[in-house]
């Protein structure tokens, strides 16, 4: 069925629109993001600024630009960790079961059941507010969910009889488990990986809006959103854009996720 | 009967490992408390009284047990920033985050299941696709941007009602939707794939060959079905909000947990710290082994596995 790669391309459009930027940010941007300017401060959208101004003259869309390399880095890299840690674990799990495979099961469900907000929060405690932190926090909220979905699968395959073939032939169980099963498990764990993308996003801005992530000037859209909130009111633009880009690029990533699950079928 | 006796013995004993995890998290692993909590440009006099206050003098492992003595009689300790006992402080703040994760949870079952029914019996209808459109919409909006538009537009814009602060049960409305959209959105995806699932049963044909009324069909006999996996994502979503209300106190300026808590990280009151992370697992556990009850009851079927 054609129609059903709709959300994934819709998705990957919505991600490109924001990410494009983003990556343009680390060369070129209209104005310097972090430099205030106080005679042109809470300027609604005009063709100079195409976002506006917030209250300390700062060009939003440049601001936004820029707040998209924290946004989507401390994302990839806490879903790539997470993915990492937990899809190794998972996959040990799956393919010998048994003990170890309780044992780990058990210490992840626990992990799971407890708010991954409270996790962060200890993580604050100790180790203060920052990039570092809210990176530790979204990552081992991931190791569990990656635990999970990479374990089933794995439990899964290792019952298909390609596997029982490929231990006849005398393969060792790391070739298995490499070469064999996780080809055919990649699908499941990349539609999680942009599952989590889309959450981590979420996470990030929420703990940024917190004032517990980047620190200023570093603009984060969270961040800009905390530093907003005040003055709504007077000037919705300095709102709205940063909403919409999170809103945006978390649309686009939860859609590639449907639309992988689609074609998956 | 034996499932309750193992899930209460469980329930005990990942308490009991939390409780540790955290005591150790914030009391163990960072060296010195004390240098945690006054800086290391501390004065080296109240580092050493703070030391005493805090019992850092004692092994870990006493302290550890001494507390816990502590959390079972219901003496969470003093607070170091507010120099209050923490009991209290905790007491106050919980019923504000309950009210709100309860009305949250509710008000997103009201929106979801009339709306995951609607798209579940018009299949392939403009409805649906609008629905579903809407549905990821919702999935995609931060919370607390959902609440800064609520303000905007029902307290400033029509002054239906207050903006923030909690005087009334009226300052609990805004929150609670601005909570139960996101989660109003991933319900209605589940109340509809269950609804679809349920009404492609044969029970179901039965019951509308015998002439049953549509509303019947669907609200009596197959909602009943739909509702063990309605009821779990609700709970999963309940006990979520018990630790997770935090982002929208902080938009709104609810006195709950959530802010109690956050301020305790910031300033690094370790034994505040403790006793709310404490507290709010065992809230969640007790809600989890609540939900599987109402589980049990939903669906007879569970009760023999």
């Amino acid at each position: 069925m054609r129609q059903g790669n709709m959300p994934l391309w819709i998705g990957v459009f919505f991600i490109a629109v924001v990410a494009i930027p983003t990556i343009i940010s680390f060369f070129y941007t209209p104005f310097d993001p972090v430099v205030m300017e106080i005679d042109v401060r809470l300027q609604p959208p005009s063709s100079a600024h195409w976002f506006g101004t917030d209250q300390y003259g700062r060009d939003l869309f440049s601001r936004i630009m820029v707040g998209g390399q924290t946004s989507l880095t401390i994302s990839a890299l806490a879903v790539g960790t997470g993915m990492l840690i937990g899809g190794t674990l998972g996959a040990f799990s799956g393919y010998y079961g048994k003990r170890t495979d309780e044992l780990l099961m058990r210490i992840a469900e626990a992990f799971h059941s407890f708010p991954s907000i409270l996790l962060a929060l200890l993580a604050v405690t100790i180790l203060g507010p920052g990039q570092r932190t809210v990176l530790a926090a979204i990552a081992i909220a991931n190791i569990p969910v990656f635990m999970k979905i990479t374990r089933a699968s794995f439990m899964q395959q290792s019952k298909f009889e390609y596997v029982l073939a490929a231990q006849a032939l005398g393969a060792s169980d790391w070739r298995i488990i490499t070469r064999h099963i996780l080809p055919n498990s990649v699908r499941v764990i990349l539609v999680q990986a942009s599952a989590s993308f889309a959450g981590a996003l979420l996470a990030e801005a929420s703990l940024s809006y917190l004032g517990l992530g980047v620190q200023p000037p570093q603009p984060s859209w969270g961040r800009m959103l905390r530093e907003v909130q005040s003055i709504g009111d007077m000037a919705p633009w300095t709102v709205i854009f940063p909403g919409i880009a999170i809103a945006l690029i978390v649309l686009g990533f939860n859609l590639m996720a449907d639309g992988m699950r689609i074609k998956g079928k | 009967m034996r499932y309750l006796r193992d899930r209460i013995i469980s329930l005990v004993v990942t308490l009991f490992l939390i409780s540790a995890v955290t005591f150790f998290t914030v009391n163990v692993l960072p060296g010195d408390p004390a240098i945690l909590i006054l800086g290391t440009e501390g004065d080296p006099e109240r580092l050493d009284s703070l030391r005493q206050e805090l019992g850092l003098h004692q092994h870990a492992l006493v302290r550890f047990t001494d507390w816990l003595r502590g959390l079972l009689s219901g003496n969470l300790g003093r607070s170091i920033r507010y120099s209050v006992e923490i009991g209290p402080l905790i007491r106050n703040a919980l019923p504000v985050t309950l009210l709100l994760a309860v009305a949250s949870v509710g008000l997103a079952l009201l929106i979801s299941i009339p709306i995951g029914i609607g798209c579940a019996v018009r299949q392939g209808s403009f409805l649906e696709t609008v629905s579903l459109l809407l549905t990821q919409l919702g999935m995609a909006l931060p919370s607390f941007w959902l609440g800064f538009l609520l303000i905007h537009l029902f307290a400033l814009e029509l002054g239906l009602l207050p903006p923030a602060g909690f005087s009334s049960g009226a300052s609990l409305i805004l929150p609670a939707l601005a909570l139960a959209i996101p989660r109003a959105a991933v319900l209605t995806r589940v109340v509809r794939s269950s609804m679809i699932d349920t009404l492609s049963q044969d029970y179901i044909r039965t019951a509308r060959s015998k002439g049953l009324p549509q509303h019947l069909v669907l609200y009596k006999h197959a909602l009943k079905n739909a509702a063990v996996s309605i009821a779990s994502v609700a709970g999963v979503h309940l006990t979520q909000l018990l630790g997770g209300t935090i982002v929208i106190e902080q938009v709104f300026g609810l006195p709950g947990l959530g802010q109690l808590l956050l301020a305790a990280a910031l300033q690094r009151d370790l034994p505040l710290v403790q006793g709310l992370v404490v507290i709010s697992a065992a809230l969640i556990l007790m809600v989890n082994f609540g939900v599987d009850l109402v589980l049990l009851g939903l669906d007879p079927r569970l009760r023999y596995e």
